[in-house]
């Protein structure tokens, strides 16, 4: 059960990665955070998961990232921002996911009728 | 201890050492970010898991775009096999100078019994243009040898 979880959460993760970075920029940590608090708990990244997905999203223009040091002795965090073109992409995909939603919603309506 | 961790993780990374960095460089600010959180480093390796149980979720997703590192590969071998060509090219031209008996020119002409092979001996080689040949050959190997090794996963 959870394997087939794992790979439908999969295929949502570079939508959902998008839609955290279209608000603001951000980095590794708080994307983490943000995406398990707004997911209740149901999208629980791991390192080893948010940070391919960031190179991919990064190599397809999608995303850029920038270093930036904190003025206190914290240190340097690599921040990650949205692209024109990841906002364009960003749009297609979430289209593209409530079809799929309106489309997988349809058989349980059809259920409820019978 | 957290040197040590990263350190492992990047030992069990299936991928080129470009990526390797890249992987070590942002999972220590991700720890320390988490460290200035309040968390120690321990609680934060601990709740990780084993070197090798993250270097697996890198390689899984990595695995699961594949491109990169394929081509990678493609590179890696093509390089080897150009090396390897050239290696034994230079082997058998210095044999060549060092054993003209046991040069392809004197083996044809013991076969030939007549000594006429000008059929198969385009151009004849001086002792220097092979020396030349044979430089540049061994040149060319530990180029390919250092291509190989820095595309080395």
């Amino acid at each position: 059960m959870n394997k087939d979880l794992n790979q439908l959460k999969k295929g949502v993760l570079q939508l959902v990665v998008l839609k955290v970075l279209s608000k603001h920029k951000n980095y590794g940590y708080e994307i983490i955070s943000e995406i398990d608090a707004q997911s209740n708990g149901v999208f629980k990244m791991k390192e080893g998961t948010l940070y391919p997905i960031l190179y991919r999203l990064e190599d397809k223009g999608f995303i850029v990232s920038e270093w930036q040091t904190p003025e206190r002795r914290e240190k340097a965090k690599k921040y990650y921002a949205i692209t024109d073109i990841g906002e364009k992409k960003l749009k297609e995909l979430s289209e593209s996911w409530s079809e799929i939603v309106n489309a997988v919603s349809l058989f349980w309506e059809g259920e409820e009728k019978c | 201890m957290l040197e040590k961790y990263l350190r492992d993780i990047s030992k069990e990374l299936k991928v080129s050492r470009k990526m390797k960095k890249q992987v070590v460089s942002d999972l220590e600010v991700h720890i320390l970010q988490r460290n200035t959180h309040g968390e120690s480093i321990e609680d934060i390796i601990s709740e990780m898991g084993s070197a090798t149980d993250v270097a697996n979720d890198f390689n899984e997703s990595f695995k699961e775009d594949g491109s990169l590192i394929d081509s990678e590969i493609a590179i890696r071998i093509a390089v080897q096999i150009v090396g390897i060509a050239l290696l034994l090219s230079a082997i058998y031209n210095l044999t060549s100078l060092l054993f003209p008996a046991l040069s392809l020119k004197n083996v044809l002409m013991e076969l030939n019994g007549s000594g006429n092979v000008a059929t198969f001996v385009a151009f004849k080689l001086s002792i220097k243009d092979i020396l030349v040949k044979v430089i540049v050959e061994i040149i060319l190997v530990i180029a390919c040898v250092k291509i190989a090794c820095a595309t080395k996963k």
